[in-house]
């Protein structure tokens, strides 16, 4: 090789850093414009309106003769159930901004965008506002005309560009850098469940929730951010607690608060319940990730995950789990059991339902509870979420993607179809 | 453009400098012996235990066929220098790794190819390749991975001990990627690889080929990034690339 040829590749590898790769990008993100507004007006509505359509439904608590359904951004239906054939639409709670609440005996408590608040629902033809505690998730932010942001408009934005356009990073950067995340942070998050039970009047607890309530404690957890309330006599905002990142539910029981993040399981002491101690942890991969803790040894997992946002990823699983901390801080796995899509889940006497949203409903034997068997898989039921009945033993409610539905529980373990509310 | 000119000027200086660098490749027999001793000639006879060779002054000499311990046909090989030579003819197997990279992302190639060399100067071959390619969209990076099953050509320019040539890939790149990777769904593609290297005789079958070449890769996928936003791209992987590859047989 001559100095020709070194010269010649010295300059070739020296141009290889100007030469880029080429071709054309369709970038689709979604776009959020921030709606300012009057706060204290949307914080003074009238709060018992009359009933209206179901729109954008979230949450469901069912009562013993009624139902809450949660209007996304907007506030609760409330449902006269005592005829569950005929349903009837009693009202609209105005709760702007809530889409996380949870009934514990009559008090309603829900998050509302900055505050939070908590509603008597003794008579649930006059629910009676108790507390509405102001800017306790963020303080108000406003425009230069002395407006409230009071939400967000979401649009899909779509467009083409050059693979090494500028404007990709910039539009990147602005999205990054937007008002929208740093709320993100600090309000609560949008359940990655389309439709899931808060609970029913027996004391279940949806595994899906972000707001709970325990022994006069309420705990409503953010993205990475544990805030905690006193129930009992008053009802007052007492701290915030960092605990993680991308928590998504909240489960407590006896003196343990099980969190289930994207990335992990993890178990706080409520020893002193304002400011809970971690205890244990369980990581696992990537994940949306309902926890349901049976007994003081052992929690169920459903892990789910797949091409979008938020839990990407290939692990879809049931995962039994020994609860009891070893090695300072360990949780152990016991079973796990591959499944297609795993959402929100029940455990109704000794046997373990799980959601499967469009891939049906699994059913487990869960007699030895940490020992679990599959009984089914029912493909013909659309599940994100199971609840018992609140007073019939036999029958199971499931939340599909219009509604829920009431299905009996035969003498197999198998479910057959008895009504359904749509909306 | 101005990378395209300045490959062709490459190929041009390489391709002008070597037609002259025909060294002494031996044109006869060359037979090696146990005591070291070599003989260079033409092989006119072969008779019982004993070969007869014509040399240079127009002499013949007798070789016992017990004490040759090589014996080089010029219809087979091309004897450079030190007992070191290259292969004529013949099929062999070629192996080699890739690396490279540019303002967009790296490039990684595992090649390994059946080849047959159609003449003095002329190889063909039939291969599959795995490899992966970034795609770089304002910082993310998609990386893809593929299976390519691919044609390939080569030229020699000379016959020296460093054989100069220049060779092409083509290729359907196979998309390996699996779906569920984080935010990634890539799709197949074709490859054109152009490049340039050389060959260096050795006193056995296998040789050591250093090359550069020009990957240029046609796919298309789409990726989510952690903001959600979501990316549908046909693009052109445009890479420099560096390999060391092992020729055998």
């Amino acid at each position: 090789m001559n100095r020709r040829h070194l010269y010649s590749l010295l300059i070739l590898v020296l141009l290889q850093g100007c030469i880029q790769d080429t071709g054309k990008v369709t970038m689709t993100y979604e776009k959020a414009t921030a709606v300012y507004g009057d706060l204290e007006a949307l914080r003074n509505q009238e709060l018992f309106t009359a009933s209206r359509a179901i729109s954008d439904a979230g949450k469901i608590f069912i009562g013993e003769d009624f139902l809450l359904i949660g209007e996304e951004g907007q506030g609760i239906h409330i449902f006269d159930n005592s005829s569950p054939e005929n349903p009837v639409n009693l009202g609209f709670i105005n709760i702007f901004g809530t889409r996380e609440f949870y009934l514990q005996g009559n008090d309603l408590y829900a998050e509302s965008f900055y505050d939070m608040v908590k509603i008597d629902l003794s008579d649930i033809r006059q629910p009676q506002l108790i507390a509405r505690l102001t800017d306790v998730f963020a303080s108000p932010l406003e425009n230069a005309q002395g407006e409230q942001l009071i939400g967000f408009d979401f649009q899909i934005i779509s467009e083409e560009f050059k693979l090494n356009d500028s404007r990709i990073q910039e539009i990147r950067n602005s999205l990054n850098g937007a008002i929208y995340v740093d709320f993100e942070d600090q309000l609560i998050p949008r359940s990655a469940v389309p439709s899931s039970f808060a609970g029913n009047s027996n004391g279940a607890i949806g595994t899906v929730n972000r707001i709970s309530e325990h022994n006069g404690y309420v705990y409503v957890i953010g993205k990475g951010r544990l805030t905690i309330f006193s129930s009992n006599d008053s009802f007052e905002f007492l701290t915030h607690k960092n605990m993680g990142w991308e928590m998504e539910t909240v489960y407590p029981l006896d003196d343990r608060l099980f969190i289930g993040a994207q990335s992990s399981m993890d178990i706080y002491n409520l020893g002193n319940p304002t400011d809970p101690q971690f205890e244990g942890q369980y990581w696992h991969p990537v994940a949306c990730d309902p926890v349901l803790p049976v007994d003081g040894q052992t929690a169920y997992l459903s892990l789910r995950s797949g091409n979008f946002g938020g839990c990407e990823g290939d692990t879809n699983e049931l995962l039994v789990l020994d609860t009891e901390v070893i090695n300072g801080g360990e949780v152990r796995e016991l079973q796990s059991f591959a499944l297609t899509s795993p959402y929100g889940m029940t455990l109704k006497g000794n046997t373990l339902y799980v959601g499967e949203g469009a891939n049906g409903l699994a059913i487990f034997d869960a007699t030895n509870r940490r020992e679990l068997t599959v009984i089914a898989i029912d493909r013909s039921i659309e599940a994100y979420d199971i609840i018992p009945h609140p007073t019939r033993s036999d029958l199971l409610l499931i939340a599909g993607p219009d509604g829920f539905s009431q299905y009996e529980i035969q003498a197999s373990d198998r479910l057959s179809f008895l009504s359904s509310v749509r909306f | 453009m101005k990378s395209k000119l300045q490959i062709f000027v490459f190929l041009l200086l390489l391709v002008f400098s070597v037609q002259g660098q025909e060294n002494n490749v031996a044109k006869e027999h060359v037979v090696n012996y146990k005591d070291g001793s070599i003989f260079r000639g033409r092989i006119i006879d072969s008779n019982g235990g004993y070969l007869t060779m014509l040399i240079t002054t127009g002499d013949t000499i007798s070789l016992q066929i017990d004490q040759i311990t090589k014996f080089f046909d010029p219809s087979d090989y091309l004897l450079t220098r030190k007992g070191k030579y290259h292969l004529k003819s013949g099929f062999f197997n070629y192996t080699s790794v890739s690396t490279g990279f540019n303002n967009s992302g790296i490039s990684q190639q595992l090649q390994t190819m059946l080849g047959y060399r159609i003449s003095e100067r002329k190889v063909i071959g039939l291969g599959l390749s795995l490899e992966g390619h970034d795609v770089d969209i304002a910082d993310n990076f998609f990386y893809h991975r593929f299976l390519t099953p691919y044609a390939y050509g080569r030229h020699y320019f000379n016959n020296a001990h460093w054989r100069f040539y220049a060779d092409a890939k083509m290729g359907y790149a196979v998309d390996i990627e699996p779906n569920w990777r984080v935010g990634l769904d890539g799709k197949d593609g074709f490859i054109f690889q152009p490049g340039i290297g050389f060959k260096i005789a050795s006193r056995n079958r296998a040789k050591i080929l250093l090359s550069m070449s020009y990957a240029f890769l046609r796919t298309e996928g789409s990726g989510v990034d952690w903001m959600d936003i979501s990316y549908d791209y046909k693009v052109w992987i445009k890479r420099l690339l560096f390999t060391i590859g092992f020729e055998l047989w």
